[in-house]
């Protein structure tokens, strides 16, 4: 019998082994869901793997590619990685909070962070009013009797577009604070797309492009 | 919520401490060593495994092996040493597990041996395969010598044989990572040396063992089962959730679709009219969208004729190796994989 009870923990302690790169010394990977998918968000575990020619490219004619401000906004935070992994299983899983791409259509079907929802920059920027209400009741704005915008209930949403040489997520922040989206329930991921991948965390492919 | 700076100041000074103690200790050794010989080395070697523990250490050992690139003899590999190779590779067997009845501790011996074969040439998917199953067989063998009554183990036999598998399991993940970096250079030096001729009639007979042999095909189709690449890139193509994050995504990718159909991405304001940073970002898509092109490999393809197709010169095939770090050598496709076309 107590062999028997002995075996779950020799089963652990090998199946910990197979995870050689983790994302913190705690957190060998997480979960979260995509399409309706479950997802394990994990690092690259082949230690000899390098980015080749996905996502490095370095130089891109500035303006309007320049290197972006640490922050956007004083009052909203910046994100980084384990703060959005934490986000992912927290807010985005009990449905307080959105991780928003803020990048055009078409990039975000190449790829994306997992659970990351698309609204692109220019949806927001040039948005009228009722588009941005119809926009604002999806993440959970509700209106007061007096007509009052009621963003007490609203989503916190974590934005992101491709990295620090990327304006995307300014261009969405200048949108949606256009109609006073509480900054408070703001978020920015600067190191963006390109950080996450650099990391060679899960990504997210919606549409694949084959050559034939 | 966590905190990346102090998570990071910890691991740097549980790091340090482990160095300095190591550094202490040599030095330690290094004085006493004329006066006390070598019971005392002995007896602080002991204190220095017992200090570092058993995990620990392996966790030090990783992280020193991604860092630090290994040294190997470098060869000069001629066509035939390459179709030798080739023809080897293809014509191994793959390798059987011997289930001994006798004790665990026999088992891992063997398995021992079968490891140091499998390890001993190139990188070979099929032996890789072998090494695995056999070792799924020790565990399965430490399972079921622990769970009959007839076999009298105590749990600290069992932890030494679970403390075995788990030594051959990093053993084996270690040798595998210096076997892919020599194959990888021995390539890229050999790559130098053939000429486009050379490249061809290396296709070719490259092209009819892998007609021979469904090994790779085999070995790689769980894979493209779990829809999961060598890159973490998770394919949901053809996923519709129902759930409240998906509702969400459908709601707002309507909006976003109804706007696009309006033009609403082609609008410009104020200064950015100038600059025009959407038609700027469409422009920087189409890098993105070859950097994402791929192809699936067809039975018959190798990475020159895919060359010769995607670029129309069959030396070409070094920018799609290059572009493909899971591709561990140039003659390694298989059927179904996918590959990155560059531009």
């Amino acid at each position: 019998m107590k062999k028997l009870l002995l075996l779950p923990f020799f089963a652990s302690l090998l199946g910990a082994e197979n995870v050689t790169v983790k994302i913190t010394k705690d957190i060998p990977y997480v979960y979260t869901t995509d399409s309706g998918k479950k997802v394990k968000v994990e690092r690259i575990q082949d230690v000899n793997n390098r980015l080749t020619d996905d996502y490095t490219k370095t130089s891109r004619p500035c303006p309007p590619f320049c290197v972006q401000a640490t922050k956007i906004d004083p009052e909203i935070k910046n994100f980084e990685e384990l703060e959005l992994l934490n986000f992912m299983q927290h807010e985005v899983k009990d449905g307080t909070g959105v991780i928003i791409d803020a990048r055009l259509k078409s990039w975000y079907e190449l790829e994306s962070i997992p659970s990351a929802i698309n609204l692109p920059f220019p949806i927001i920027l040039h948005a009228t009013k009722s588009k941005a209400e119809q926009i604002f009741k999806l993440l959970g704005m509700t209106i007061d009797k007096d007509g009052t915008w009621n963003f007490s209930k609203a989503k916190t949403l974590a934005v992101y577009c491709n990295g620090v040489w990327c304006g995307q997520t300014k261009h969405f922040m200048t949108g949606i604070l256009k109609y006073h989206y509480p900054k408070s329930k703001l978020r920015y991921y600067r190191s963006g797309f390109q950080g996450w991948k650099l990391l060679g965390l899960t990504t997210i492919v919606h549409k694949e492009i084959k050559k034939k | 919520m966590l905190n990346q700076d102090e998570y990071n100041q910890d691991e740097y000074n549980d790091y340090y401490k482990n160095e300095t103690k190591e550094s202490e200790l040599k030095s330690f050794i290094k004085q006493k060593e004329k006066g006390f010989g070598g019971k005392l080395i002995a007896l602080l070697i002991l204190m220095v495994l017992a200090i570092a523990g058993y995990f620990g250490y392996n966790t030090m050992k990783n992280s020193s092996n991604s860092d630090a690139l290994p040294q190997t003899t470098q060869e000069t590999v001629t066509e035939n040493k390459l179709q030798k190779e080739t023809n080897s590779s293809s014509k191994k067997t793959t390798l059987q597990p011997e289930v001994s009845k006798q004790e665990v501790k026999e088992k891992v011996q063997t398995q021992e041996e079968v490891t140091e074969e499998s390890t001993a040439g190139a990188t070979n998917v099929q032996e890789e395969k072998a090494t695995a199953t056999n070792l799924s067989t020790v565990q399965e063998e430490v399972v079921k010598a622990v769970s009959t009554e007839s076999t009298k183990m105590s749990p600290k036999e069992i932890a030494n044989v679970v403390k075995a598998v788990m030594e051959q399991m990093n053993q084996k993940r270690e040798k595998t990572d210096v076997q892919a970096q020599t194959v990888t250079t021995k390539d890229g030096e050999l790559m130098n040396k053939l000429s486009s001729s050379e490249v061809d009639s290396v296709s070719s007979d490259l092209e009819k063992s892998l007609n021979d042999t469904n090994i790779d095909e085999n070995t790689h189709v769980n894979n493209t089962e779990k829809q999961v690449d060598v890159y973490n890139k998770v394919n949901v193509q053809d996923v519709k959730g129902s759930d409240t994050l998906s509702q969400l995504a459908k709601q707002i990718t309507d909006i976003t679709n109804e706007a696009i159909s309006q033009n609403v991405e082609e609008k410009e304001e104020g200064q950015d009219k100038k600059i025009n940073y959407t038609q700027n970002l469409k422009k920087e898509l189409i890098t993105r969208e070859n950097e994402m092109r791929i192809i699936v490999v067809q039975k018959g393809d190798t990475l020159g004729k895919l060359a010769k197709r995607a670029y129309g010169n069959v030396m070409e095939y070094k920018k799609i190796y290059q572009a493909n770090p899971e591709i561990t050598r140039p003659d390694r496709i298989y059927v179904g994989q996918k590959i990155r076309i560059p531009n």
